[in-house]
C-alpha cells in the first residue's frame, strides 16, 4: 500500500481551479435552447386554469408545456405523492406548472410572465404540530390512501390525514425506567427541541441539459448525485423504458442531499422533446432556495429517566418531521433521524416515536446527515444539561453512558468499530477542556462546549465497479459514484493505483454515464469510500486474476503462484520471472499472431444487505451498512447586548476507519466545521404568512463568510482511526458526521457563556438577546 | 426584457441633455452595483442608461469655507481613507469603510449610494449625522437640498426627473470641540447592518452640548433623527452629567418602532438601538474632548 492513506493532489483539481472543468451549466449543444418553469405564487389553491396562448406567442417561444404533455404519472421516492408539473392543485410557493423553452432564457422568463393561471386560493398549513391533529384545519393530500408506497408505517388506530411516515423504536420498558428514576432518587429530564430551517446552498444551482436521440433515447446531463436514481427518475416520468435514458454526470459544484432527483432534467426533457431541440434548464438562486430540498426542522420532545449519579435509565422521543407538500427528498428522515439515538449511549429503555408530517411549504430534503445532525441537538443538549443537574463534568457523563465494543444497543445490532471513547477524549484535550476560558469583561462572555455524534449510513445498498486494462500499463476505473466536490474520485483512483502496485498517474477515469459507468447506488449516506471502494478493491482482483489467468501459459506456472504489480506479472518467489501487462496484449492479429488476452476486464458489485425496518419496533440485527463516530468541541466568546457570537476555537475529532487520504478527511472536517457554524449560528429561511420565502437570496440567507470562522490556527482536525471490519482497508466514511455535533457543541458553548439555553435553532442574536434579557429579569447573573 | 440605449458622455452638460431628452426612462449608471441588480430582478425598465464613468469633473473632494465638497464618482474606496486628510469625515470615512466588502467599495459610489436611497446605507445615516447637503443639477438650473429632505423613503429620494446629483457638501463644525461617529451592527460580515447609529456632538467652553444629532439608519424607511434623544442632550453639561447619554441611548430606542426583517424584530433593533446610541455618544463625547480647544 502505497498510495492509500497519503494525499496526492485531487485528480479534478487542477481542471476546477483553471476552470477547465465543465459543469452543466456549461454544455452548450447544437441547436440548443433555453428553458424556464413557471410556478405558483400561492402555497395552497386549485388551479382553475391555465392559458398559455400568449406565451406561445411570444417570438422566440420553441415550446410550452403543462401536465397535459406528460405521463399521468406521480413521483415520489417511497410515496408516490407529487406530479412533475401540477395538475389540478399546488400545495407549496414554487411548485411548478408549467415550462417554455425560447431561444434565450430571457425569452422563456418573459413567455412564463405572459402565462395566466386562474386559482382559487385554498386554505394553507404550515405548522406541522397542527397538521400532525387527527382532524386538522387542512387536508393536504386528500387521495393520500390511494397514493402508491413503497414503504410501510407504524401501525396505528388512525392515521393523522397529513401524516406521510411513522416509525417507532421499542426497546425494554421505559415506563418502569421513569419509575426506578423517581423512586431511587434519580430524576427525569423533559425538553423540547427544535432545529432550523436551512438549505443545501450549494455553489452551483440545479441545472440540466436533455437531448433526444433520432432512436427516441434520452440524454440527460445533470450533476446530481446518483445518474441511477436520475434515470430511474426519468423513465417513471416520461414514462420511458430505462434503456431509452442516458445519464451523464458532468462536474458537481456541491451537492449536500439537494440534488438526489432531477425534476428539472425530467422537464428540460419534456421541453426538448415537444421543441425538438435539445433544453437546457438553469435554476436561480431564488428557485434553489424555494424550489429545491430544504433541511426542514424537526420538533423533539425528549423524557429522560436518569440515576442520580448519572446513569441514563430510559429515554422516551417524540419527534415529528416539519415535511412539506411532498415527501420529497426527505422521505426516509422521520426513520433515519431515529438511527442516532442508540448509536452512542447505553439505553436501558428507548421508546421513539417519529412522524413526518406534510405542510404547504417547499419538500423536507436531505442535508450533510440526513436527520442524524437535527437527532444530535436535541440529544447532545439534553446531555449536557443532564451533566449539570447532577453535577458530573460533561466529558465524564458521556463516558460514563458510553456503549462498549460488541455490546447490543437498544436496536439490537450491536456496535462495532466504536470509536466514541476515542474521538471524545481527543476533541476534550484538544480544547482543554476542564481550563475555564478567560473572561474578557462585559458584555463579552466566553464559555466551552463539546458534544458527540454518531452518523449511520443506509442499507441495503450495492455498488458495482468496471476497471478495464490497458496494453499500456494503464487501469481505466469506470465508476458511478459522483464527485461533489468531497473527493471520492481521487481516493477511489488511490485504490485502483495500490491494487495494481501502479502510481496514481496511472489510473484512468471514466465518470459516471450511464451508458458507459455501472450502477452505484448514490452519492450520499458517506457511502462512496465504503462501498464504491469495497468494489473497486474486488474488480481490481478481478482484474489481476484474469491477468494472472492469461500470463500462466506465457510464465510456465499456475496463476496461483503469480502476483501482479507495477506493470508486471511476476512469479511470486521469484520476481525476476515476469511478464510486462503490455506482453498479455499481443497486437499483431493481423500478421497471424493470435493475441494472448483480447480484454482484461475486472468487475465487481458489493452489495451490503440490511435487515427490514420493522416500523413497529425499529429493532434489527443489520439496519444499517456501518455507524461512525465524532466528537465536536467549541470555545465561543457571546456578546450579551448584541447577541453576536464569535468562534474562537473549534475541534473536530472524527472516526474514519481508515484515512485513505488524510487531506480529503481534514477538508471535511474544516468544511464540515464551517457548514456546520452557519447552520449553528447564521442560516434560516423564513417565511411570511402566505408561505412565501423572504429571504431567498444570499445578501438575506446568511451564509456565513470566512470572517465569521474561527481563524485557521484554532481550528483542529483531528482523525481517529478505528478500523471497520467490512471497511475498505477498514475505512468508513467522512461526509457527514463532521457537521452531527456541530450545533450541540456550539449551543453547549453558549451555554457555558453565558448560563442560558436555547432550545431552537439558529442561535441567532436575537435569540441570545431575548434570553440574556429574560435571564436578567429574573435576577440571574453570569 | 431590457431593451434600452446605454450612453458615455463626457461633460455634465450632455449627461443632462440626455436625461432631459429621456425625462421618466432615463437612468443614471455610476458604480453600477446597485443598478445591474434593479435591471437584474426587473424592478425597473428604463429606455436610456446614462453612465457617468466617463463625464469629467465628479470626482473631486475639496476643501472650502462652506465645508468639504465630494464629487458624485467618489469611490466608497476613496471615501474610505479621506477622513485622514479632512477631519469632519472622519464619521463619513468609518461608515464607508464598512460597506459591503472591498469589491464593492472599488465600484460603489457616493452618488450611487446616496441616491441609491438603501434604508440601511451606512453613506446617508453618515451623511445626515454630519449634516450633509447634496447638490442637484438639472438643464433647468441647479439646487441644493438637505439630505434629510432629498431622502424620501425606501429606495425613494425626492430628486426631479433629469436632475443629476453632482456633489454633497459636508458643513464645517461650529464648535471646535466637535466630533461624529458611526456605530453600526451585522452579524456577518459584509452585510448592510441591521441597525446603525450616527451621533454627533459639540460642546462649547463650559461642556454644554450643542445641536446634537442622533441618527438611526436602518429603523425607517430612510435614515431618521432620534429628536427627543438629542433633545435630552441639547445644553446638558456632559461633562458632568454623563448619565444623560445613557438617558438619551434609551430614549432613542424607544423613539421609534423599527421596520422588522427576516432574523432581526422591531423588539431587537430597538435593543440594539440603544446599544449603539450609548457606545456612539460615549465615543462622540470622548472625541471631541480630544480636539484642543
Ligand atoms: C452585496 C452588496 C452589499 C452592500 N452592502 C452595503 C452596505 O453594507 N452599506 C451600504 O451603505 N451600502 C451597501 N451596498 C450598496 C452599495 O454601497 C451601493 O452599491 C453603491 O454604493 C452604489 O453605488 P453605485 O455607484 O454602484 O450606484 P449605481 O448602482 O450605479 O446607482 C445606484 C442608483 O443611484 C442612481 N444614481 C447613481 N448616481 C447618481 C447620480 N450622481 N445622480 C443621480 N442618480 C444617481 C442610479 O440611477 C441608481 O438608481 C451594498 C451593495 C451590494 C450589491
Amino acid at each position: 500500500m502505497k498510495v492509500v492513506g497519503t494525499s496526492p493532489k485531487r485528480i479534478d483539481g487542477i481542471e476546477k481551479v483553471t476552470g477547465a472543468a465543465q459543469y452543466t451549466g456549461d454544455i452548450v449543444l447544437p441547436r440548443m435552447i433555453f428553458g424556464k418553469i413557471k410556478r405558483s405564487p400561492l402555497a395552497h389553491a386549485k388551479i382553475l386554469s391555465i392559458d398559455t396562448r400568449k406565451a406561445e406567442q411570444v417570438p422566440g417561444v420553441r415550446a410550452v408545456i403543462t401536465a397535459a404533455d406528460l405521463p399521468d404519472v406521480r413521483l415520489g421516492v417511497l410515496t408516490r405523492d407529487e406530479y412533475l408539473l401540477a395538475h389540478d392543485t399546488v400545495r407549496f410557493v414554487g411548485e411548478p406548472i408549467a415550462a417554455v423553452a425560447a431561444d434565450t432564457p430571457e425569452i422563456a422568463r418573459e413567455a412564463c410572465e405572459q402565462m395566466t393561471v386562474e386559482y382559487e386560493e385554498l386554505p394553507a398549513l404550515f405548522d406541522p404540530e397542527e397538521a400532525i391533529a387527527l382532524d386538522p384545519p387542512v387536508v393536504l393530500h386528500e387521495d393520500y390512501e390511494e397514493y402508491e408506497r413503497l414503504i410501510e408505517l407504524a401501525e396505528m388506530d388512525k392515521r393523522p390525514p397529513n401524516l406521510w411516515q411513522a416509525y417507532r423504536i421499542r426497546h425494554g420498558d421505559i415506563d418502569a425506567a421513569f419509575h426506578t428514576a423517581e423512586a431511587e432518587g434519580g430524576f427525569i429530564l423533559e425538553n423540547r427541541y427544535m432545529t432550523g430551517y436551512v438549505h443545501t446552498t450549494c455553489m452551483e444551482p440545479r441545472a440540466a441539459v436533455a437531448q433526444w436521440g433520432p432512436d427516441g433515447t434520452l440524454t440527460v446531463w445533470a450533476g446530481g448525485q446518483s445518474p441511477y436514481i436520475a434515470r430511474d427518475g426519468l423513465s417513471r416520468a416520461l414514462g420511458l423504458p430505462p434503456s431509452k435514458v442516458r445519464v451523464i454526470v458532468p462536474f458537481v459544484g456541491g451537492a449536500f442531499g439537494g440534488k438526489l432527483t432531477v425534476h428539472e432534467g425530467a422537464i428540460a426533457a419534456a421541453l426538448a422533446k415537444k421543441a425538438r431541440r435539445p433544453v437546457k434548464v438553469v435554476l436561480t438562486r431564488e428557485e434553489e432556495f424555494t424550489t429545491t430540498s430544504a433541511r426542514t426542522p424537526f420538533i423533539f420532545s425528549i423524557k429522560d429517566a436518569v440515576s442520580h449519579d448519572g446513569v441514563l435509565l430510559g429515554r422516551k422521543i417524540l419527534s415529528i418531521f416539519w415535511g412539506g407538500a411532498y415527501s420529497g427528498e426527505g422521505f426516509l428522515k422521520p426513520i433515519f433521524s431515529t438511527h442516532l439515538y442508540p448509536g452512542s449511549y447505553r439505553l436501558p429503555a428507548l421508546w421513539v416515536d417519529s412522524y413526518g408530517v406534510y405542510t404547504n411549504r417547499i419538500a423536507g430534503g436531505a442535508l450533510r446527515g440526513y436527520g442524524c445532525a437535527e437527532s444530535a441537538w436535541a440529544v447532545e443538549t439534553q446531555m449536557d444539561i443532564i451533566a449539570r443537574t447532577c453535577h458530573i463534568d460533561p466529558v465524564a457523563l458521556r463516558m460514563k453512558n458510553l456503549l462498549t465494543e460488541g455490546e447490543r444497543t437498544a436496536i439490537t445490532m450491536p456496535a462495532h468499530a466504536f470509536s466514541a471513547h476515542e474521538c471524545l477524549t481527543k476533541c476534550a484535550e484538544a480544547i482543554e477542556w476542564g481550563t475555564p476560558s478567560e473572561q474578557p469583561g462585559h458584555p463579552w462572555y466566553r464559555g466551552k462546549g463539546i458534544a458527540l455524534g454518531n452518523k449511520y449510513s443506509f442499507a441495503p445498498t450495492a455498488a458495482s465497479v468496471d476497471v478495464k486494462v490497458h496494453e499500456d500499463n494503464t487501469y481505466e476505473l469506470r465508476t458511478s459514484a459522483v464527485d461533489l466536490g468531497q473527493g471520492a474520485y481521487t481516493v477511489l483512483t488511490q485504490i485502483v493505483a495500490d491494487e495494481f502496485g501502479v502510481e496514481i498517474e496511472r489510473v484512468k477515469l471514466v465518470t459516471p454515464d450511464t451508458a458507459i459507468t455501472p450502477f452505484d447506488h448514490v452519492a450520499g449516506s458517506s457511502r462512496q469510500t465504503f462501498h464504491t471502494g469495497n468494489a473497486t478493491r474486488l474488480a481490481c482482483a478481478d482484474a489481476t486474476r484474469q491477468m494472472r489467468q492469461e500470463a500462466a501459459p506465457q510464465l510456465g506456472v499456475d496463476p496461483d503462484k503469480l502476483d501482479v504489480s507495477g506493470g508486471r506479472i511476476f512469479v511470486k518467489e521469484n520476481p525476476a520471472r515476469f511478464i510486462e501487462v503490455g506482453d498479455l496484449f499481443v497486437v499483431e492479429m493481423l500478421a497471424g499472431k493470435r493475441p494472448a488476452a483480447v480484454e482484461i476486464f475486472g468487475k465487481a458489485t458489493w452489495e451490503v444487505s440490511a435487515s427490514p425496518h420493522d416500523p413497529n419496533t425499529g429493532q434489527g440485527e443489520h439496519p444499517m451498512a456501518y455507524m461512525g463516530h465524532g466528537a465536536q468541541a467549541a470555545e465561543v466568546e457571546v456578546n450579551v447586548e448584541t447577541g453576536q457570537v464569535r468562534v474562537l476555537k473549534f475541534v473536530s475529532a472524527i472516526d474514519v476507519g481508515k484515512a485513505m487520504n488524510p487531506q480529503g478527511v481534514e477538508m471535511q472536517n474544516f468544511g464540515g466545521a464551517c457548514m456546520g457554524i452557519g447552520i449553528a449560528l447564521h442560516e434560516e429561511m423564513c417565511f411570511d404568512e402566505k408561505g412565501r420565502m423572504t429571504n431567498s437570496n444570499l445578501e438575506a440567507y446568511k451564509i456565513p463568510t470566512i470572517i465569521e470562522m474561527p481563524r485557521s490556527e484554532s481550528m483542529q482536525s483531528i482523525i481517529v482511526e478505528v478500523p471497520h471490519q467490512q471497511g475498505p482497508y477498514g475505512a468508513k466514511g467522512a461526509g457527514e458526521i463532521v457537521v452531527v455535533p456541530t450545533s450541540p457543541a456550539l449551543g453547549n458553548a453558549v451555554y457555558d457563556a453565558i448560563g442560558v439555553r436555547i432550545w431552537d435553532l439558529p442561535l441567532t442574536p436575537e435569540k441570545i438577546v431575548k434570553v440574556w434579557q429574560a435571564k436578567q429579569r429574573e435576577g440571574g447573573s453570569a | 426584457m431590457l431593451n434600452c440605449c446605454y450612453c458615455e458622455p463626457t461633460t455634465v452638460a450632455e449627461a443632462l441633455t440626455l436625461l432631459a431628452e429621456h425625462g421618466d426612462g432615463a437612468r443614471v449608471v455610476a458604480g453600477g452595483q446597485v443598478i445591474a441588480l434593479l435591471l437584474r430582478q426587473g424592478f425597473i425598465k428604463p429606455s436610456c442608461l446614462v453612465s457617468l464613468q466617463s463625464v469629467a469633473g465628479l470626482d473631486g473632494i475639496t476643501a472650502e469655507q462652506r465645508g468639504v465638497r465630494i464629487g458624485a464618482m467618489v469611490t466608497l474606496h476613496r471615501l474610505g481613507n479621506a477622513g485622514n486628510e479632512y477631519p469632519t469625515l472622519r464619521a463619513l470615512s468609518e461608515a464607508a469603510h464598512t460597506v459591503a466588502d472591498q469589491h464593492i467599495r472599488n465600484r460603489g459610489t457616493l452618488g450611487g449610494n446616496i441616491c441609491g436611497a438603501h434604508p440601511a446605507s451606512d453613506i446617508n445615516t453618515a451623511l445626515m449625522t454630519l449634516n450633509a447637503e447634496v447638490t442637484l443639477v438639472s438643464t433647468q438650473g441647479e439646487r441644493m437640498v438637505n439630505l434629510h429632505e432629498f431622502l424620501a423613503g425606501p429606495f425613494t429620494t425626492t430628486a426631479k426627473p433629469g436632475e443629476l446629483l453632482t456633489e454633497v457638501t459636508i458643513p464645517g463644525f461650529a464648535l471646535r470641540r466637535s466630533a461624529a461617529v458611526y456605530c453600526r451592527f451585522s452579524p456577518r460580515a459584509g452585510d448592510f447592518p441591521v441597525v446603525s447609529v450616527g451621533a454627533f456632538v459639540s460642546l462649547d467652553d463650559t461642556g454644554q452640548c450643542q445641536e446634537p444629532r442622533i441618527v438611526l439608519g436602518n429603523c425607517l424607511g430612510a435614515p431618521t433623527r432620534a429628536t427627543e434623544a438629542e433633545q435630552r442632550l441639547a445644553h446638558r453639561n456632559l461633562l458632568e452629567d454623563t448619565r444623560s447619554l445613557t438617558e438619551a441611548a434609551t430614549l432613542a430606542a424607544t423613539h421609534l418602532t423599527p421596520r422588522s426583517e427576516p432574523m432581526a424584530s422591531s423588539a431587537y433593533k430597538q435593543d440594539l438601538v440603544g446599544v449603539l446610541t450609548r457606545a456612539a455618544l460615549t465615543e462622540a463625547v470622548a472625541r471631541a474632548l480630544e480636539v484642543r480647544p
